[in-house]
This record gives structure tokens, sequence and C-alpha cells, in this order.
């Protein structure tokens, strides 16, 4: 490269996108992709590369040598989370088994001082919950007030709880509602990220199919309320999401 | 090349600042009340959180390092891991964009909105998006743009630029907010943080369900699952991707990892270095649009994937600047951002990052200051996260504008005198016995001196300490030679 190379001057003409500015996306795209590869390729040094056409060699070529680092801890992955979970404002309140939940879910919305929730996922729906709350699993609304949901997992690393968008596990119940109720169970929480990853591919694979194909649209970490520091840095619950997320834990 | 793409280049799109007012830019910043007691509440806040969250992480130091080398993997195979990306994308239903340059991701993104039918617009934070000009052009086009990032939200109804990549409105005091959201809603002053976050709640509420497209950046784009992730705490970003019918992702090529532990890899860094956390509150993976049977999510997923000079950076010398994972702790850590904010630097990325990355993006010559304004005392290197030798890039930056003639004439003259008498030591140390007596015979006993013939610049902020009247070495050799002996 020379003294300058590496650096637009003002002076310099940009480069002009020959693509016309009514044409359509797709044009543009199929333009575009020529050329900001070019440049990559040209700037790697790289001459007419063409890129591994079968999926395990693709795989390859973006998978990692070596694991990464990870946290060491050693206290159990149960305490821990609920350590770090309650630490980010989480509230837990541990329950015998999942049958006890429209009770608990009950009682905890008298001692808050919340509306009972009206959405619920479609896995929940077959508990015995009072005829009064009109149950649904349905997208929450504006006016949606309280959501329960049942997590997928929950991670000791970080604290947080995760959720599969699906049919019947709406995006919008974990950010709508005021309030988010959640059923997890600790044999669902896992140490770090790694391993979370590694039953996600379990679970949504098979020996026939790549896991990938089952991805959802949707995965969510959530670790505790929504929050905001951006009047004077000071911390405020409840920015946009829930202000208060409740787990229910069972064994 | 457009008008509207030079303009986009040159000033930041919000506002007449340019990097080329730098020093206007710094002074104004220095003198504005609001301003300086915004940022020195901000500096304590962000470099003692991040502080304690690094210490208890025995393994950040290899974190870091590991880091960096996955980036400079990923770097130098760019091409094919941004290619497998866009086939797991599509895979999913998706589309993925390339946009060469600012023009052309802004022409992909109205023509997406076009075919949407779109009329209002909700948008979750995105420095690409501001580096791009995208609200401007947006607006231009007649629709109705809103910002969801609390931050976001307030600069934008001040129509101002932001001044730090993770909290936009750092600059901002609460009575300003409130002033703002009085204006603006037309509904009670609220004078308290929270009466505050629960108006910009109960506002933007209607606007994310009301929304055609949501926009939204990416923190990373997963080669191995199509995914793109954002990283929040508010929610905004959620709300904004999942209820609008059309979701936008508009991300910089070098948002790519390879696979999801590389993502576990950069999110143990990234929370800690940005916002002091475990982790943000929401970590959200997406891609595509809802799946068969899905009630809620976008209906369409479109990335744009931005170049926009990133690919001239990966030829040389600053590459390294492209493992910038956006944390925002290098602007935490300088004081010269603490003193002036991120205004000054007039462009869209302030801070040590900022000042390396602008006169890459916006070209050398309308940057001069940037890679000057800046103390070399090295803390912006020692905190990032993915080890950008950015004091390097800096000092880079200065030779490469002395090599391209950018640099003042006399400038150069005085270094090479200096060079000339620094390389005879001699000479040097004569020169300097005569200086120390020269300024001592000029204080006439005083204890310090407030201004000297040729550089009244220099004392107009300052005093210097009157010299002993004999240099450094005339002292130490007298102390070898008589150790007991008193220093005069």
């Amino acid at each position: 490269m020379n003294a300058t190379a590496g650096f637009p001057t003002s002076q310099r003409p940009e480069r002009l996108d020959s693509a016309s500015p009514n044409g359509s996306a797709a044009t543009l795209n199929a333009d575009g992709r020529e050329r900001v590869l070019a440049a990559i390729r040209a700037a790697l040094g790289k001459n007419g590369a063409v890129e591994p056409a079968d999926p395990a060699a693709r795989a390859a070529a973006i998978t990692p040598r070596a694991p990464h680092p990870r946290l060491a801890f050693s206290e159990p992955v149960a305490a821990r989370w609920q350590r770090l979970w309650t630490a980010r404002a989480g509230t837990v309140h541990e329950l015998p088994s999942r049958d006890a939940l429209p009770e608990a879910v009950a009682a905890w919305c008298a001692e808050v001082g919340a509306t009972p929730p009206t959405h619920a996922s479609g896995t929940l729906l077959d508990l015995p919950w009072p005829a009064a709350w009109q149950l649904r699993c349905e997208p929450a609304t504006v006016t949606t007030e309280t959501a329960v949901s049942e997590a997928y997992a929950g991670i000791a690393e970080v604290g947080s709880v995760v959720f599969l968008s699906a049919p019947v596990h709406p995006t919008t119940h974990r950010f709508v509602p005021d309030n988010h109720l959640v059923l997890l169970s600790q044999s669902r929480i896992v140490s770090h990220f790694e391993e979370f990853w590694a039953l996600l591919r379990r679970e949504l694979g098979d020996d026939t199919t790549d896991w990938r194909e089952h991805l959802p649209r949707t995965i969510n970490f959530v670790a505790g309320p929504s929050r905001t520091g951006d009047v004077e840095q000071t911390i405020q619950l409840g920015a946009h999401g829930p202000r208060r997320v409740h787990v229910f834990l069972i064994p | 090349m457009s008008e509207q793409s030079t303009k986009a280049q040159l000033c930041h799109p919000m506002t007449s600042r340019t990097p080329r007012r730098f020093r206007e830019q710094a002074v104004f910043a220095l003198h504005e009340p609001n301003l300086q007691a915004a940022l020195s509440r901000a500096a304590d806040g962000f470099i003692g959180k991040r502080a304690k969250a690094v210490a208890l992480v025995p393994e950040f130091e290899q974190l870091r390092e590991a880091g960096a080398q996955r980036k400079d993997e990923i770097l130098a195979n760019l091409d094919t891991y941004l290619a497998a990306f866009e086939a797991e994308v599509t895979r999913h239903g998706g589309v993925v964009h390339w946009a060469p340059d600012a023009d052309a991701a802004r022409r992909i993104i109205l023509e997406i909105c076009a075919t949407a039918n779109a009329r209002v617009i909700t948008k979750g934070k995105s420095m690409v998006s501001e580096e791009i000009g995208l609200n401007e052009a947006l607006e231009a086009a007649g629709y109705e743009i809103v910002e969801t990032d609390l931050g976001e939200y307030i600069i934008q109804l001040a129509g101002e630029a932001p001044s730090h990549i993770i909290a936009p409105a750092v600059h901002k005091t609460k009575e300003q907010i409130s002033d703002l959201f009085e204006a603006a809603h037309g509904t009670p002053r609220q004078t308290t943080v929270e009466g505050l976050v629960t108006e910009a709640r109960l506002q933007l509420r209607q606007k994310y369900f009301q929304a055609d497209v949501g926009i939204t950046g990416a923190n990373f784009l997963v080669a191995e699952t199509g995914q793109t992730l954002i990283v929040t705490n508010e929610g905004n970003g959620d709300l904004t991707q999942t209820l609008a019918r059309v979701h936008i992702v508009t991300a910089g090529i070098e948002r790519v990892v390879g696979t999801l532990e590389d993502v576990a890899l950069f999110l143990r860094l990234l929370a800690r270095s940005a916002t002091g956390q475990d982790s943000e509150t929401y970590t959200t993976y997406s891609v595509g649009p809802r799946r068969a049977g899905d009630q809620d999510g976008p209906e369409a997923f479109h990335v744009v994937l931005v170049d926009n000079g990133r690919s001239r950076m990966l030829d040389g010398p600053f590459r390294p600047m492209l493992r910038c994972i956006r944390c925002g702790a290098c602007m935490n850590h300088c004081p010269v951002y603490g003193a002036i904010g991120g205004h000054a630097y007039g462009w869209v990325y302030p801070g040590p990052m900022g000042s390396v990355l602008t006169p890459l993006f916006t070209g050398l010559d309308n940057a001069l200051d940037l890679p000057n304004a800046c103390t070399l005392n090295g803390r912006c290197g020692e905190v990032c996260p993915v080890k950008i030798p950015l004091p390097d890039l800096l000092r880079r930056l200065r030779h490469e504008q002395h090599k391209a003639g950018l640099r003042p004439a006399l400038e150069g003259r005085a270094l090479t005198l200096w060079r000339w008498l620094a390389t005879r030591p001699a000479l040097y140390h004569a020169a300097e016995r005569v200086k120390v007596r020269l300024l001592a015979a000029w204080a006439r006993g005083r204890k310090t001196l407030d201004w000297f013939p040729f550089a009244r610049g220099w004392f107009g902020v300052r005093d210097l300490p009157t010299p002993p009247g004999r240099t450094f070495l005339e002292l130490w050799h007298a102390k070898r030679e008589n150790p007991n002996g008193g220093e005069r």
C-alpha cells in the first residue's frame, strides 16, 4: 500500500453506485453483493476465492479451533442462577410442582397488587386456572398487563432465563406486559452459554435433520426487569419492557 | 457522488458539526456548564462499574486475548463468514442486502419501506444508521421515524446527534430532559427520573403497535445460524422488531462472528466493558420472519450489510480497528472525551475509537485534529475488550498525516530542528543548561512563572514551577559525587 492508501480523502470521488436510485432492492442487492465481496477479497489478497459449497466444509471454515475461556465457578448452578437473578432485581419463589402454579400466581398478584394474567404460554393452559381470568395464548396487546410464560432454560453464568418463540410461546409476552411471570424448572438451569447451545442443538436436531431447520424466529435471554440508565446514569426499572419479572422455580 | 452522500460523509447528518472544526467545538464544549455537569457525573459511574465487574472475573485478561485473536481470524476470512451468514438467513426466509456505501444502504432501506407501504417506522439504537444518515433520508421521504431507545428518543426530540455510542444522551441533564418532554408531549412537567422514564414508556408504547417497519442494529451476526443479535437493557429493540410488520437489521460487515460459542465469548466481554454488568437485560437472537403458526413477530426480515469503507480498512495497518465491538469503554476512560463529550468530535463515533474511525471513514484531511487530540496516556488500549492498540493507531494516523503532507510546515521544521538537537547529546545538554538558567533568572526569585515571551498561549491556562537553575543531570551528578550534600 502506498503512503495514504486505505484513506479516502475528501477530494477523491467516492465510487459511484452504478445501480439506479429507482432500481428494486433486489437489483441493488445483486450488484452490491458482488462489489462488497470483491472489495473484501481484494483487501485480503484473496484472488478469485470461491466459497466452500458443501455444508460440512462451510461449517469447518467458521468454527473456532479451540473452546473459548469461560468463567470458572464452584457454586452449584441453581444457587448461582438465583443469586445473580435476584441481584438484577428479578424475584423468585420456589414451588413444589407445576400444579401449584395457578394458586401461586393468584397469591403473587394479590401481594403486589397486580392485575391477574390474561395471557399465557399454550403449554400452561391445561393447569387449573381461575375461569374468571379467561387465560389465553394470544399475542399481547397494548392493554395486556400480566402474562405467564414457560421458560425453555436458565443460565447460571449470568442469571438469565431463555425463551424460544413458537406458536404456543408468543414473543410479545416477554416485552409488552407490565408483569411477566415465568415458570422455570431447576433441572433446566445450565452452567454456561456453551451448555445452553449444546442443549438446544440436541433438542432441536435429530439423526436426520440439521437442528437449524428447527431454529425458532427468536431466542430471548432475559435477565430481570427492563431497565435504563439514560437519564443521568440513574438506573430506573421498567423502561419499555416489564417492570416486574417473577420466576416460579419448580424442581 | 451525490450531494446527499457528500454531506453525510463530511458533516454529522443531524448537526452542522464536523470533524474539521474540532477545536472550535471542543472550546464550546469546555464552556457549556450543563455538558460539564453531565460529563463529570458520567465518567465516575462508567469507570467504577466496569472496574467492579471486571474484578469479579479472574479470566478477563484471557477473554480479552481470546477475543482479539478470534476477531483477527474472522477478519482474515471475512468473505467466508459473510457468505455463510447470508446462506443461513436465506434458509430461514430472510433477505440479505449488501451496501457498498452509505448511499446504497439508504436506497435499499427506502426501497424496502416503500414496498411495505410503510408510514410509521420505529427504530432501535443503531450507530450504523447514524453513520449512513438514515433518519434524514427516511424523513425526507415522508416517513414518521420514532427512535425508541430512551437516550436516542431524548436526542431526537432535541434535534441532536448521539454524544456516546451506548449512552446517546449522556450529555443531557435531567432538567433539560424535563424541558424537552414538556415541550414535546404537552403533559405536566416530570422532574424525577422515574417520572421521565414512565412518560417516555407511555408515549412510545403506542408507536410500537402502530409501526409498519422496525429497524434495529446488530451487536453480532452469527455465520453458523444467520441470527442477528441485539443486546439491550430497555427492551425497546425487542418491541421494535417484534411488533412491526417488517424487521430491518442494519449492520457493518465486521459484526459477523462464526458460531454461537463465539457469541458467548464476546458477550462475556461486552456487557462488563460497556455497562459493568454480567449481562445486559435482554440478549435477543433473531433470524427470518415469523415461522408457520407463530402468532407474532414480523412478516418479513431484511439484513442490510454495510461496507462504507470497512473493506478498505481491512487492507493495511488499521485492520485491528475492525475488531471493535462498540462497548464505549475507550471513551469512558479517555480524559479528552471526559472533558469535551462526544459532540465536539464532529461525526458519528466519538472518543478514541472515533478518532481512529472518523479519518478512516471520512478522509484523513477531514479530521486532522482528532488523532492529535490525545494525550497518549494509553488507558483506551488498556481497557479495550478486544485489545485494539488504539494509542498506536492514533500515532500511526499522525504519521500518515505527516506523510501525506497534511501537517503545517512550521510544525515539521520545528520537529526537524528538535531532532537535530536531540541526536547531539552534548549540544542538547548545553542548550538545556542555558534554558534552565534563563528561566530561573527570568523568575527573579518567584516560585512559579506565569508568562514567557513567545509562549503566551501555553501560559494562558497554566503556570510553570520555576526550574532550580540547574538541569536534572547536573543535579544528579552533583548528588552522586556528594551523596550527603544538600541539593544546592
